[in-house]
């Protein structure tokens, strides 16, 4: 083998191992990562039950005054006699005091939470809170069926949670 | 002696050329392995959080579902935490027990702390005892309940996990009702 082959073949196993170590950089750093899913799950599936519970008020018509829980507004609407809100309708109590919720829960700037509230019979009764997510988001849903106006209705509530 | 003085200097060249590649390659070489593992002690640390956030997950659960602190009415559980119980279980946890918690929860620190409704006045990270309770306005006096608690002697890292809960104000007394509040059960980890 002539000398200057033998220096060509060394040039190549430098220029090989060069090449190697950048492969390897590449892969390591475009490693994806991976996604709590079942923490996400889990945590929408408990924030919708602690919401769809919470009472912000109560009933002033029974003795002793009996709390009112959000899922029985969402049901049946604001009782008349109750401490729920100054007058307002169902939704602009919900949705006040549904943005109040999120923004008390949702510290983290990284967590992105909208809260949908839709009655599936009459599409202008909704209740919209927060943005929605763009990427990939963990969604929680309950189907809640009550009767407002004398009318069986079917309310659909959703938490949507993703992280930005 | 003028040829052996070329030889000489062609075996110098030679010489010098062959150190400077087993240097560039021994520079090449140490500079992967120290990037190797630079990378892998990332990934065990990346590892070791994932693992230790995942073991946090899984008590969080748990503590959600023990008896202790877990609302259940007619003998039939529900899906939130008795806050009347929570004084109590304080009482049983730091009581003569507290050995038997120490080998289920370790280095941590664990509370519920109320979110909704926000309450009025200084009252944030008032710790709820069985004298506030005892008072006429709980629970609007306080907010939060520490269920465990054992710090290391130096910390040098804390690991914050939580989720978040119902809270369940039974009816105590006459005057007080049933109602739910919206906490957060938090873990926090001490390495």
């Amino acid at each position: 083998m002539k000398k200057g082959q033998t220096e060509i073949i060394g040039l190549l196993v430098i220029v090989v191992l060069l090449i190697f170590i950048i492969i390897l950089f590449v892969t390591l750093r475009t490693k994806p990562q991976e996604k709590a899913i079942g923490r996400e799950s889990a945590y929408t599936a408990s924030l919708l039950t602690a919401i769809l519970k919470a009472t912000p008020c109560e009933r002033t018509d029974t003795i002793p005054a009996r709390p009112v829980s959000i899922e029985e507004i969402i049901r049946r609407g604001i009782p008349r006699q109750s401490t729920c809100g100054n007058g307002e309708a169902r939704q602009e109590y919900l949705a006040k005091e549904l943005q109040i919720i999120k923004g008390r829960v949702n510290t983290n700037q990284k967590v992105n939470l909208q809260i949908l509230i839709k009655n599936t019979q009459n599409p202008q009764d909704i209740i919209l809170v927060g943005n929605s997510c763009l990427g990939e988001k963990t969604v929680e849903r309950r189907i809640i069926t009550g009767s407002s106006s004398g009318q069986q209705e079917r309310f659909e509530m959703v938490l949507e949670y993703c992280t930005t | 002696m003028r040829g052996k003085a070329k030889y000489s200097k062609k075996g110098q060249i030679g010489l010098i050329e062959m150190i400077m590649v087993i240097f560039i390659v021994t520079v090449l070489i140490v500079v992967g392995i120290v990037f190797y593992t630079g990378v892998l002690k990332q990934s065990i640390q990346k590892k070791g959080g994932e693992i230790l956030s995942q073991k946090a997950e899984v008590e969080l659960r748990a503590i959600q579902g023990m008896p202790e602190i877990e609302c259940s009415k007619n003998v039939r559980r529900e899906d939130c935490i008795d806050t009347l119980k929570l004084l109590i279980a304080k009482e049983v946890i730091d009581g003569e027990e507290k050995g038997y918690y120490a080998t289920i929860f370790g280095r941590k620190r664990v509370l519920v702390k109320q979110v909704y409704p926000e309450l009025q006045g200084q009252v944030e990270n008032q710790e709820c005892t069985q004298e506030k309770y005892n008072q006429e306005v709980y629970p609007n006096n306080c907010d939060t309940w520490i269920i465990y608690e054992s710090r290391p002697a130096t910390i040098t890292e804390v690991n914050k996990i939580s989720v978040p809960v119902s809270l369940y104000f039974p009816n105590a007394a006459e005057d007080r009702k049933n109602e739910y509040r919206i906490g957060e059960l938090i873990i926090e980890s001490y390495r």
